[in-house]
């Protein structure tokens, strides 16, 4: 088969054009963000200079200690950081590795959040990962740390066995149209079913070794091709 | 602005077509596709300052959207790219004509392939294969050398052929 051909069928893929909603409202976001962005340029350079001179303070004073950099890496080591991959800062990402993988940094404010550890259900997992000075989401679970373990309790909505596979996916409700999708080794369906309320506990593990960016230990795991058993999360079910 | 004048609307209207198609490609997932390229031309309009070179707005933007794409198809992880991994392995069981079924199979089973590739590859397949720009423009979009861009291509191109002989990467698409 020649790779054009393949190729093709690609380019000839249906529900390849955007809603044509979406682009003229975001043509509008466009627009308006032009003409707001013109006030900004009569902005008196003194200020400017100020505001940049105490962000240039605050930054120098808030600067880590050595010892305090020493735990952060200790915190954030993963299991060795000799091989610890580049990385440069490019506007709000963070660009790490050969792949170049762009992550968006994580605000202070975020980072330093006090959340009091208890169990929660997947939507309230999720809105940890907002981050709502910068408003985007990022990697990083607001009042967790890696090691940290956050224990979920959540009502099955579904579960699906793929015999083929031998994989179990488990789907809980996430928010009105969207839910997370847990998908363990083996048949569940003798472990739990649906409508029961289950609590897992998972850890929170580093995103990529050596830096902060956090994930679930189970997520990183599935990234790896690895499908672990629901035993080795579920705490208890009634 | 400082030696051009940009406008801005213009390079939306010429360049939202081909930032929302990486997308597509990229996610196989129109919710994340909207949101990479929203996300996009935000960061265009916030960072245009920077674009120095005019001529190299396209490589520019696509090079912002490849980034973008990068970064939230990595965040939905765990809201949405599960979801999307049970959709495509469940997809050929629905019922379809066998033709409507035929030709869904031809495209979708290369989109999954191509979801399998980790980030580098799919972007090269992408950009190359399928967006047809020039080995000049991908290594600025990518920001390697173009000797880097053909190897990686051609490398690209053997991994999706083994992947479409494998027929079904779809449980590994987080990779």
């Amino acid at each position: 088969m020649q790779n054009d051909n393949w190729l093709n069928k690609l380019k000839e893929r249906p529900d390849l054009a955007p809603d044509p909603k979406f682009i003229q409202s975001l043509r509008n976001r466009v627009i308006a963000h032009k003409k707001t962005s013109k006030k900004n340029t009569y902005l008196p350079i003194f200020v400017m200079t100020s505001v940049i001179s105490i962000l240039a303070i605050l930054i120098i004073l808030t600067l880590p200690t050595a010892e305090e950099r020493q735990t952060l890496i200790y915190q954030t080591a993963g299991e060795s950081c000799a091989n610890k991959e580049e990385s440069k800062i490019v506007g709000s990402w963070e660009v790490i590795g050969k792949e170049e993988r762009a992550l968006y940094r994580v605000s202070d404010q975020h980072k330093n959040k006090i959340v009091k550890h208890r169990p929660m259900t997947f939507s309230e997992l999720n809105e940890l990962l907002y981050d709502e000075k910068n408003q985007y989401g990022v990697e990083d679970f607001a009042g967790y740390k890696i090691g940290d373990t956050i224990t979920i309790r959540d009502v099955v909505r579904d579960i699906t066995y793929d015999d083929d596979q031998n994989l179990s996916k488990v789907k809980f409700n996430t928010h009105q149209n969207a839910y997370t999708l847990l998908v363990f080794k083996g048949d569940v369906r003798s472990r739990i079913e649906v409508n029961n309320r289950v609590t897992f506990q998972f850890k929170v593990v580093p995103l990529i070794d050596c830096f902060k960016y956090e994930t679930l230990e189970i997520v990183r795991k599935w990234e790896e091709g690895v499908y672990p058993t629901i035993d080795d999360y579920l705490i208890k079910k009634k | 602005m400082s030696k051009f004048q940009v406008n801005i609307e213009e390079l939306y209207d010429d360049y939202y077509h081909d930032v929302y198609h990486f997308a597509m490609y990229y996610t196989n997932n129109k919710q994340e596709a909207e949101d990479i390229t929203q996300e996009t031309f935000l960061k265009v309009m916030q960072n245009i300052h920077r674009l120095k070179d005019f001529k190299k707005r396209k490589t520019w933007i696509l090079s912002i959207a490849r980034n973008t794409a990068v970064d939230i198809h990595r965040k939905y992880k765990l809201r949405q790219l599960i979801p999307s991994m049970m959709s495509l392995s469940f997809k050929t069981s629905e019922n379809n004509t066998e033709q409507q079924l035929l030709l869904q199979e031809e495209w979708e089973s290369l989109q999954e392939a191509l979801l399998t590739l980790k980030p580098h590859y799919r972007s090269v397949i992408i950009l190359k294969g399928l967006k047809e720009l020039s080995i000049k423009e991908i290594a600025e979009i990518l920001n390697c050398t173009e000797l880097k861009v053909r190897v990686d291509y051609h490398r690209a191109i053997t991994q999706l052929k083994k992947q479409v002989v494998k027929g079904g990467g779809a449980m590994h698409y987080a990779k």
